[in-house]
């Protein structure tokens, strides 16, 4: 089945890394923005299937797109996990009080990082 | 608000008629509305009037454009027709003829023309003008330089031959070669001014072109058309502009080329004054003082003399105190042409013409004043006439006619008004008169009643002769007279008074006095009777003559105080019946016969003999004298009636029943006429004192046994012999004095005591002398030399005369309390000061939570005084979330289920902070182990939980950092290890550029931690040498100049010659990060600034410019701590980076010299920055004893400064620059 994510991340290189990974090894399709207000635009029209977001971004970060993205009705079923460098505990306490979908954490594996997405969304592959 | 007028002022403001107090505010009023009104119109006026005149200026100014536009097209029209012939090979200028043809047709189409000339390379010339006559002019280039002049008719027909001269120049303006020369130069059609001679002034203006051949470029020749600049005056002054109205044309050197001055008019001198005149004008030296006055208008505001556009500027000056209006423009266009068109006008010229209105309009304001002050003039007569009345009416009633009324037919309401309230107060004044009247009446009534009725004698008396006019019943019937009687006679007529002098006092004092009080005097009534009374009398004034109005109370009966003496007599005998002691009356004749003549009931009390007894057989009573103190009692009676002296005597009585009692007798003797002795006494009974005084003794001697035991010393001392009555072993001791070495006394104790006490002692003995209580600690030095702490106490004892005859005291050796005090005191001190200077909080608090005691750290922190504190419990500083574990720990604690309480927790200070603190706390108990005081030791962690917090936001953006390349490197080396990409070499050329670049940022990143952390550790120290500034700036440059040339940045460069002693490399790294930076930020086509610069001089560093910097570091730190400036050892050197790209927000200044704190975090990957890179420059900077700082606008540019002190230079490298 063909899966849409939605990538928001300011850093080129991981957003081409995340695309292809996902387009290349899993056959999903992909839409990248590199803006917090662009993802919030992408995700309302796009409606896609999941969202992958990066944290430290330089508009928006990614507490405040998420909690964004939960009063819209239009984009708060999307599920959303969070794509992040931060590592510290207090960092770890941030993302389990929110409602996301999972965490990844930077670096990652691209080779696995479709099945990791699968996993925490429940997806059938 | 009150005022304090003076009286002479206050009366005369009260004495000015009412009159004027109507018509003067009036007419004063009337005179500023009307003043106020016609000024205002007058200014008005003027400012419409001079802002129109200025319009008209400026469109007069416009005009002269106009008319400059339309005469000055012609030449270019004309030059423009022609070169268009010659390009259409249309006119060949070879031929003469029609050359000639052309140029007089030329001079008829336009007669506003002076002349139309053409002139070849090869020397042929052919000019037609109609200056000072119409002409044609000739030269040909086989003529030997000649010109020839022939008259040239209406027609065209070429007349004779009227002068022929050799050379262009000898023939005047219109052939003048150098119009020609400057065409040739130019190549294209303008406009060359020149002077009718060398050397003089522009007069005449050529409009030339040069003509070629299409074919192959070679010049034909130069076409030409050229004006006389009189034409231009002319032109100026038929524009009207007034007699004192000046227009004014003048090239862009100030010289007059045209003007409308009337005097400077050509027609008005000779053609060579003209010239000259003409020749010689600029506006400062014109002989027009307008003109004069404009130029050094000009000359002032050069601005105003440079217009850059056709749209006139406004001029505004005065020439001889006139103001005058102008204006003045640029008259430019696309051939060169540059002058200046000045327009000036007076400004009285437009305002002149409303003069006359002026004066129309001071005579209505006149009118109106006269018509205003009349108007008021006469309402003020209508008014007074009525207020009048009405005054004559008040004086009319206050004189007592109260049927005064006022008519109520004014036309003025409030006037009837007025007089309604007039009449009103008339009829009650005249009803309130009526009721006085009747209530008068009254009052004499119930008064008469009430003289009558009295039952105190009261009578009325003329004060002049003492006649009765009036008496009460009870006066008459005192006397016994009928009222008849006595009305009409004096006091002397009817025999009243028993003692005349007393009359005659009594008629002084109310003369004198005009009362007299209780006067105890004698009368007589009518039977003869004389009487005692207390007389009262007073004078009253009543109808126009004084009487004496008197009354008295008699005082007869006296017998009254006769019989109180007597019972008081008989009350002292029943006294002596129920004393305890015996009063007694003992009588003894001279033959030895004796008896008691009284004796009382205590006799029989005191011996058990009764007084029957005792008054039958004296010896009855005598004989109780025991018989040991017989002797002793009867030789003192003797001894009493010998002398009559006082008898008092103490003995023994021995009862009837055995029982032995002290009696004391006391009696004086008196010898009555027969001789005999009478002992008047008492006698006391003193059993029970002496059973006290044996009491006394035995305790005297139990305490004598004590003060023999006791460890205290004791002592008593007898003021009045100076010497010690009684000291006990305890003293000597204490003293450390041998007893056996005789009786001390006061000064040998006094020499005894330590000298720095000893003034403190004598003043207290001074004071126990005056009869304080002695109570004193001191040092005392032992006869062995040993120094101890005595404390001595001593009262002063009286004698009975109030006199200080002895002092019992004690004293105590208290050196070792004194040294446990002060072992105590020291340990105090020491807690005290570890308490007070703590650097950390530190209180007491009861099991209840209320403060005993907290340090100043603790006040301090929590803002509150110690007093305050104690007033408050721990719960009341704590914040209210923590309150409740709080307290629930420090109650575990107080119960002793754990040995000490620690807890992180906040407080809220008194200034509503909140304070995070770590608590240690820990109970104190009592003997009994019960909890007194919990003690706290409290600690302020804000400083360490922020750089906890520090710590975690580095932590994370390192991490960030890191992670992100390595992200980036091992998901394309993954991707690419994983075959994916196969037979896709695009997709492999991209993932490997991915993986390149991170690797290249990852090292960057690397590089710089290591660098800063290198820098930071001090690991690593620079080395310095001696550095030419100049070469350290150009290896900066040449490291960057590739990436400032791959970005179109420009770098310029201002060094300074001058030998630094710096580590070369640093100061290069730290120049060029600045110039890379400067080159990242700026655009396309900016430059960027590199500059070097010594200042010599002390320098404040906050002083501008570099004040406006943001100075990093801990010297910025500590100036902007201490609010005081920087003050930089001189001399220093100053490197400063400028760059004009986008600027640092003002938010981000102080913060862009720490790591990772970049303006924008995106800068990091479009930028190719690291975030350390300024860090790493301000640690060099900084171990260089410099200074760092930057000062930036948002959208202009930044400036980085760096100051590096040149006083490190080494003594042989000269600190200045080398120029200095």
């Amino acid at each position: 089945m063909t899966k849409c994510v939605l990538i928001v991340d300011d850093e080129d290189d991981i957003r081409a890394i995340v695309q292809a990974a996902l387009e290349d090894l899993m056959g999903w399709q992909t839409l990248e923005t590199a803006t917090g207000l662009e993802g919030l635009y992408r995700a309302e029209c796009d409606r896609p299937d999941a969202i992958l977001l990066d944290i430290s971004m330089p508009d928006l970060d990614g507490f405040e797109i998420f909690a964004q993205l939960q009063q819209n009705p239009q984009t708060q079923t999307i599920p959303v996990i969070v794509l992040t460098s931060k590592v510290l505990a207090r960092d770890r306490a941030r993302f389990e009080a929110l409602a996301i979908a999972g965490t990844i954490t930077k670096p990652f594996n691209p080779l696995t990082l479709g099945h990791d997405i699968a996993a925490l969304l429940q997806w059938d592959i | 608000m009150l005022l304090s007028v003076p009286h002479q002022i206050r009366y005369r403001l009260a004495s000015i008629p009412l009159f004027w107090v109507i018509t003067f505010p009036l007419a004063v009023s009337a005179m500023g509305t009307l003043a106020g009104a016609g000024y205002l119109s007058h200014r008005h006026e003027r400012i419409i009037v001079t802002t129109l005149g200025q319009q008209l200026v400026d469109q007069t100014n416009h005009l002269v454009h106009q008319e400059l536009e339309d005469y000055l097209d012609a030449p270019l029209l004309i030059n423009q027709l022609t070169a268009d012939l010659i390009a259409q090979n249309r006119l060949n200028e070879g031929d003469s003829a029609a050359l000639e043809a052309l140029l007089a047709q030329r001079l008829q189409q336009f007669p506003s023309i002076t002349g139309v000339v053409f002139a070849s390379p090869a020397g042929q010339l052919r000019a037609v003008e109609h200056y000072p006559e119409r002409q044609l002019v000739r030269a040909e280039p086989d003529d030997r330089g000649r010109v020839r002049v022939y008259r040239l008719g209406l027609d065209g027909a070429l007349g004779a031959e009227r002068e022929v001269a050799v050379g262009w120049q000898s023939l005047g303006i219109g052939r003048d070669r150098r119009w020609y020369e400057q065409a040739v130069a130019s190549g294209t059609l303008g406009w060359h001014a020149l002077p009718w001679q060398d050397g003089g002034e522009p007069l005449t203006l050529y409009a030339s072109q040069p003509l070629y051949d299409p074919r192959d470029q070679t010049l034909l020749g130069v076409f030409g058309v050229y004006l006389r600049l009189e034409q231009l005056s002319a032109l100026l002054r038929s524009l009207d502009v007034g007699q004192d109205g000046r227009l004014i044309i003048t090239n862009a050197n100030g010289m007059i080329l045209a003007t409308s001055s009337p005097d400077v008019a050509p027609e008005r001198v000779s053609q060579g004054d003209t010239r000259r005149r003409l020749a010689a004008g600029t506006l400062m030296t014109s002989p027009d003082p307008i003109v004069r006055a404009l130029g050094e208008v000009l000359q002032r505001e050069s601005s105003l003399s440079m217009p850059q556009s056709a749209e006139a500027t406004v001029l505004r000056f005065h020439h001889q105190g006139e103001p005058q209006l102008g204006s003045i423009s640029a008259f430019q266009d696309a051939y060169g042409l540059d002058w200046r068109v000045i327009t000036v006008m007076p400004e009285d010229r437009f305002l002149n013409p409303s003069i006359p209105h002026q004066r129309q309009a001071l005579l209505l304001w006149l009118l109106g004043w006269v018509s205003a002050v009349g108007l008021g003039v006469v309402i003020a007569k209508l008014l007074l006439h009525r207020l009048g009345r009405y005054y004559q009416a008040s004086q009319a009633l206050a004189a007592g006619n109260l049927t005064q009324r006022l008519p109520t037919d004014s036309p003025i309401s409030e006037l009837n008004g007025l007089a309604l309230a007039f009449n009103q107060m008339a009829d009650q004044l005249q009803a309130s008169f009526q009721t006085i009247q009747t209530a008068l009446a009254d009052s004499e009534a119930k008064f008469t009643t009430v003289f009558r009725a009295s039952p105190n004698p009261i009578a009325i008396a003329t004060l002049a002769d003492g006649r009765i006019v009036e008496a009460n019943r009870s006066f008459t019937d005192f006397f016994g007279r009928s009222r008849e009687e006595m009305i009409g006679r004096t006091a002397v007529e009817l025999n009243l008074w028993a003692d005349a002098n007393q009359r005659q006092w009594c008629r002084q004092q109310l003369v004198q006095q005009r009362r007299v009080r209780n006067l105890e005097t004698r009368v007589r009534n009518a039977t003869g009777d004389i009487r005692t009374v207390l007389l009262a009398a007073e004078v009253q004034l009543l109808g126009e003559e004084d009487h004496v109005i008197l009354t008295f109370h008699d005082i007869t009966n006296r017998q009254q105080a006769e019989a109180h003496l007597r019972q008081t007599e008989q009350w002292l005998c029943q006294y002596s019946q129920v004393a305890p002691s015996m009063i007694y009356t003992f009588v003894e004749t001279p033959e030895g016969d004796y008896w008691f003549e009284y004796l009382s009931a205590a006799v029989e009390e005191i011996s058990g003999i009764t007084v029957e007894q005792g008054l039958r057989d004296a010896n009855v009573v005598r004989g109780l004298i025991h018989p040991e103190d017989r002797k002793h009692y009867l030789t003192a009676e003797a001894h009493s009636a010998a002398n009559l002296s006082a008898f008092s005597h103490q003995c023994r009585i021995l009862t009837p029943a055995g029982e032995v009692k002290w009696i004391h007798t006391r009696s004086q003797p008196e010898r009555r006429p027969n001789g005999v002795v009478a002992w008047h006494g008492v006698v006391v009974d003193l059993s029970t004192e002496k059973q006290v005084e044996a009491a006394l003794r035995e305790s005297e001697a139990r305490f004598r046994q004590l003060a023999e035991s006791v460890q205290e010393g004791f002592f008593v001392y007898e003021t009045a012999a100076d010497y010690y009555s009684y000291i006990n072993p305890a003293y000597w001791a204490i003293l450390g004095t041998d007893p056996k070495a005789g009786t001390d006394n006061l000064q040998k104790w006094l020499d005894g005591i330590h000298l720095d006490d000893r003034d403190r002692i004598d003043r207290a003995l001074e004071r126990e002398r005056q009869g304080e209580t002695f109570d004193q600690e001191y040092r005392y030095r032992t006869p062995a030399g040993e120094l101890r702490w005595l404390r001595s106490k001593a009262f002063p004892l009286y004698d009975g005369q109030g006199e200080i005859s002895r002092i019992v005291g004690t004293v105590e050796n208290i050196t070792d309390r004194k040294q446990a005090e002060a072992a105590l005191r020291q340990s105090e001190e020491r807690f005290r000061s570890i308490f007070n200077h703590a650097p950390y909080g530190m209180s007491l608090v009861l099991p209840t939570g209320q403060f005993v005691m907290a340090n100043p750290y603790y006040c301090s922190l929590l803002g509150y005084s110690e007093a305050e504190l104690r007033t408050l419990t721990f719960q009341d500083v704590t914040y209210p979330e923590d309150r409740n574990d709080d307290w629930a720990g420090f109650q575990r604690m107080m119960a002793g289920e754990i040995a000490t309480y620690q807890v992180e927790k906040r407080y809220l200070s008194k200034q509503g902070e909140v304070l995070p603190v770590l608590i240690n706390a820990a109970p104190v108990y009592d003997v009994d182990g019960h909890p007194l005081y919990s003690v706290g030791h409290v600690q302020d962690i804000r400083d360490r939980l922020a750089i906890d917090q520090m710590k975690d936001e580095f932590i994370s953006i390192v991490s960030h950092e890191l992670r992100t390349p390595i992200t980036a490197i091992q998901g394309a080396l993954a991707l690419l290890g994983s075959g994916v990409y196969e037979g896709r070499p695009e997709k492999v050329k991209t993932m490997l550029t991915i993986a390149i670049n991170n690797s290249d940022r990852l090292v960057r990143l690397v590089n710089d931690i290591l660098s800063l952390e290198r820098l930071t550790s001090g690991k690593v120290s620079l080395d310095k040498e001696p550095c030419h500034v100049p070469e350290l700036m150009e290896q900066a440059i040449d490291s960057i100049q590739t990436i400032a040339d791959r970005a179109a940045v420009q770098i310029v460069v201002q060094p300074v010659s001058v030998t630094l002693l710096a580590a070369p490399d640093a100061i290069i790294q730290t120049l060029t990060n600045l110039l890379s930076n400067a080159i990242k930020f700026s655009n396309a086509g900016g430059t960027v600034w590199l500059r070097a610069t010594v200042e010599a001089s002390t320098e404040d560093l906050n002083m501008q410019p570099l004040s406006d910097a943001n100075w990093a570091g801990s010297l910025a730190q500590r100036s902007a701590a201490t609010a005081s400036p920087v003050v930089w050892p001189h001399p220093y050197l100053l490197f400063t980076v400028e760059d004009q790209g986008r600027g640092i927000p003002a938010d981000k200044l102080d913060s862009i010299f720490e790591q990772f704190q970049q303006v924008d975090v995106s800068d990091s990957r479009q930028r190719g920055g690291t975030g350390l890179g300024l860090a790493i420059c301000k640690q060099i900077v900084e171990q260089h004893q410099g200074r760092i700082g930057v000062a930036s606008q948002l959208g202009v540019g930044s400036t980085f400064y760096i100051a590096l002190p040149l006083g490190l230079a080494q003594p042989d490298s000269p600190a200045l620059p080398e120029q200095f």
